[in-house]
């Protein structure tokens, strides 16, 4: 329930144990390798090998492999599939059973070879379809294509030519010479395709009238046959290379079921890469190697036992960090904790030296978590869609903390909604019986009042309340805001009061006496005279509290101040600090959210049930419709206000809460570990 | 029309509808232009990696939360008048203004946090796409500029329960 211990280690092992020892701590998960820092005399630093690189260019090969081949992965349906996705699930023999034996170059090198032929006939279909759109406007012409386009004395040249020059473009041509053919044009959409036959002599006049039309002048491939021949060729190509690809696909789709191996494979490599990528963080003599990290405290004393059972040549040393070196950070939060540590993990870490907010938070977090969406069916379709998630499909273990959460979160809104008379937004007048009760005045009779009814006749009606309802935030938002305050209050003081008491404990006794105690006194002081004045404790105390209120004031103006020198400038920062107290303020009135998201979920519930008894009045469909958006309308409430509360109440947790008493930043605790991308070893 | 100018109760309710319409129009406004370039950022994301697509979203649709607050404000504002119902309430000049008075927190808030939210929803699409891990944090970020929204709703809706 905390931040765990952290201890810094040297582990001195002989080399030729080196493998050994290294699959050991990585099997067991413990030991985060810390840089060697400084090398001691007759130590170098250890490079890496050529195994090294010969794993990575496996896994590389693996990677490749696996990339290629999951596009063609028939993927099975469902949920659970869904959340499996490319995960697979065995134990560490199955998998080394699975990898060691396993002759992935053969696949590797087919999926090359299949990937550069799908490749290259993608290209091919791509020059096939510019070679259709450059000959399909010429397809009148009927001679061979390699026929030269000269002959001794005249040139033939192929033109396009916007349909809207074409009449004065040919003008020209034709005044500039008899010599001149046009042949037959071609008009295909708003462009006219030529043939232009003229003498060498005026070529030069020639392209001179094409260059100033902005006139394109086509090169046709010099290909063998006429165009219409030539087209038809391509076409019979392109069929082909559909058959090719089909029989690629299908080929494709069959290596695809070798995935789960080549998968397994990619990892075991992987575990034995990231054993030897540690290395250069070691030091080595001829003999030994030496290794340094940090380790939880309670693990030390194991972890030399269960090193015995590997070899007996070795020495594990506690040693004190590096200058400006912090111990990585690891929380530790059990049973109903746990799903928590989510929320305080989208904040981040601690410092070593903090303490863990995670149990903290919990009990705030559910509870403005419930305060934001305040409604009972919500609360309960929550509850009971992540109980059935959890129960009936397999999450992986590191998912299931925030569903788990979830699950809590719904249970609260439940009650947070029947205190708030939440149910869908409905009111009691349109509840099922059994959730609603009548409204008795003081001496248990039933309140009545007057309505229309449907024939428009004013009737006497029974005043109808939910029952459980304490609150009505519609009617009197004020009461909610209050409550919302108070709490916002107590969640900030708690925070204060939480650094003092760590402070004390843990760092300076006098200072924590000094500079945090005030405030936990002034803050204790405010709450005690707001409740005075509300009322809440009797008046006669309002003289007494008065002073008491003082006092915390002049407190803190001699305190605040202290770390400054000079007698004006401490006395001067002191009244300053007591600006702290808009801080404080503020802090308290951000809770005010709590009410405005309440409301924006009941509204919304009311928005859609106003808009389905609307569409209900449409005869022969309006109740379908109504459904319809009864369901929709309130789902969607549900997404956007589940979201809006989560978001929100952390929120108050990370901004308001967390900063009274932490400053964050601690790095995580990564100990060497099987790392796995696909594989979930005995989860 | 002559009804309407000689009729001060009528006065009344056309400013409520307007304070309606200011309240939706303005923050409706606001959330389409943020949810804009938070969608714009997103695309590119998802263009890298489809499988973020998840996320791109819940971060996309957080600015358009101010739309909502505003629709709600008119909502209660049509509901409290009885337009909504066909019967509307006869309502002072002086109400009148007050409802209206009581659609511009939510639209104005809106307006701009909706914009400014949609950056900073845009600047967390890319937080998203090089750690999707830290999707949580870009979400808090862009929760902190809703926060006006949220305050300007919840003094909008507060004036128009006083009319109730």
């Amino acid at each position: 329930m905390a931040v765990v211990p952290m201890q810094k280690i040297s582990l001195l092992v002989h080399q030729a144990d080196k493998p050994k020892v290294l699959a050991f701590l990585q099997e067991k998960g413990v030991l985060q390798i810390a840089d060697i820092g400084e090398l001691a005399e007759g130590m170098s630093k250890l490079e890496l090998d050529k195994e090294s690189h010969e794993l990575e260019f496996r896994i590389a090969e693996l990677d490749f492999a696996v990339q290629f081949l999951s596009k063609y992965e028939q993927k099975k349906k469902g949920m659970q599939a869904m959340i499996d996705g490319d995960s697979v699930k065995l134990n560490y023999e199955e998998m080394e059973g699975i990898a060691k034996d396993y002759q992935y170059e053969d696949m590797v090198g087919r999926c090359k070879s299949m990937e550069d032929e799908m490749v290259n006939l993608k290209n091919e279909i791509k020059s096939i379809h510019s070679v259709q759109e450059k000959l399909m406007p010429w397809r009148h012409l009927k001679y061979a294509l390699n026929t030269s386009s000269e002959s001794e004395s005249s040139v033939s040249l192929h033109v396009s030519v916007p349909l809207k020059d074409w009449s004065l473009f040919k003008e020209e041509l034709v005044a500039l010479s008899k010599m001149i053919a046009i042949g037959k044009e071609k008009v295909i959409e708003n462009k006219v395709y030529v043939q232009i036959l003229c003498e060498k002599e005026i070529l030069n006049q020639v392209t001179g009238v094409i260059a100033t039309f902005k006139v394109e002048l086509v090169e046709l491939p010099l290909l063998k046959g006429t165009i219409e021949e030539e087209l038809e060729r391509l076409v019979t190509r392109l069929e082909q290379i559909g058959v090719r690809q089909g029989q690629l696909n299908k080929v494709a789709v069959d290596f695809s079921k070798e995935l789960k191996k080549l998968r397994v494979t990619y990892d075991y490599y992987n575990w034995r890469l990231q054993q030897k990528l540690v290395r250069r963080d070691f030091a080595s003599t001829e003999s030994t190697i030496l290794i340094k990290g940090w380790i939880t405290k309670k693990s030390i004393e194991v972890l030399k036992t269960d090193l015995q059972d590997i070899t007996s040549r070795f020495v594990i040393e506690e040693i004190n960090p590096e200058e400006g070196e912090n111990a990585p950070v690891l929380l530790v939060n059990k049973g109903i904790m746990k799903p928590f540590q989510s929320v305080t993990d989208i904040y981040g870490l601690p410092l070593p030296n903090e303490l863990d907010p995670t149990p903290y938070l919990a009990i705030f977090f559910i509870m403005f978590y419930g305060l934001a969406l305040t409604d009972a069916i919500y609360g309960l379709l929550m509850f009971a869609i992540m109980f059935s998630v959890l129960r009936f499909l397999k999450i992986p273990k590191q998912s299931q903390g925030l569903i788990r959460l979830l699950m809590y979160a719904g249970l609260i809104t439940f009650f947070a909604g029947a205190l708030y008379g939440g149910w869908a937004s409905m009111t009691p007048y349109q509840a099922p019986g059994f959730l609603t009760k009548s409204l008795l005045d003081g001496t248990g009779n039933v309140v009545t009042h007057m309505v229309k009814n449907d024939a428009g006749e004013t009737v006497k009606e029974i005043v109808k309340v939910f029952k459980f309802q304490k609150i009505d935030a519609i009617k009197s938002p004020l009461s909610v805001l209050i409550l919302s305050l108070l709490l916002g209050f107590i969640q900030v003081f708690v925070g204060v009061l939480m650094n003092f008491i760590w402070k004390f404990k843990h760092e300076s006794k006098k200072y924590a006496l000094i500079d945090h105690f005030p405030w936990v006194y002034l803050l204790f002081m405010i709450g005690f005279a707001v409740a005075v004045k509300a009322g809440i404790l009797p008046e006669s105390l309002w003289g007494t509290t008065k002073i008491l209120l003082y006092i915390g004031m002049v407190g803190i103006v001699l305190t605040q101040g202290r770390e400054k020198k000079n007698i004006i400038l401490k006395f001067i920062s002191g009244v300053l600090g007591l600006y702290g107290l808009v801080g404080y303020l503020s802090d308290v009135l951000s809770y005010s959210r709590l009410l405005a998201l309440g409301l924006a979920t009941s509204i919304i519930g009311l928005a859609v049930n106003t808009i389905a008894g609307m569409v209900s009045d449409i005869p022969f469909v309006g109740i379908i419709l109504a459904i319809i958006v009864l369901i929709v309308g309130h789902m969607f409430n549900i997404g956007i206000n589940a979201l809006g509360a989560f978001i929100h109440s952390g929120r108050l947790q990370f901004v308001e809460f967390f900063t009274k008493f932490m400053e964050g930043g601690g790095q995580a605790f990564k100990p060497l570990k099987r790392d796995s991308k696909y594989v979930r070893l005995n989860d | 029309m002559d009804e309407v100018v000689t009729n001060p109760g009528l006065w009344g309710l056309a400013l409520a509808v307007a304070g309606a319409a200011f309240a939706v129009a303005f923050s409706g406004a606001g959330s389409s232009i943020g949810v804009s370039y938070a969608g714009q950022a997103g695309a590119g994301v998802v263009a890298e990696k489809p499988e973020l697509f998840g996320k791109v979203l819940i971060l996309e649709a957080l600015p358009a939360t101010q739309g909502i607050y505003g629709f709600l404000v008119a909502f209660l504002i049509l509901m409290f008048t009885g337009i909504l119902s066909g019967d509307p309430i006869a309502l002072t000049t002086a109400d009148g203004a007050k409802i209206f008075f009581a659609g511009i927190p939510v639209g104005l808030a809106g307006y701009f946090s909706g914009i400014y939210q949609g950056k900073v929803s845009a600047a967390g699409c890319g937080m998203v796409a090089k750690n999707p891990g830290d999707m949580g944090k870009a979400m808090v970020l862009s929760a902190m500029v809703e926060t006006y929204a949220v305050l300007g709703f919840l003094v909008s809706a507060l004036v128009v329960f006083s009319i109730a």
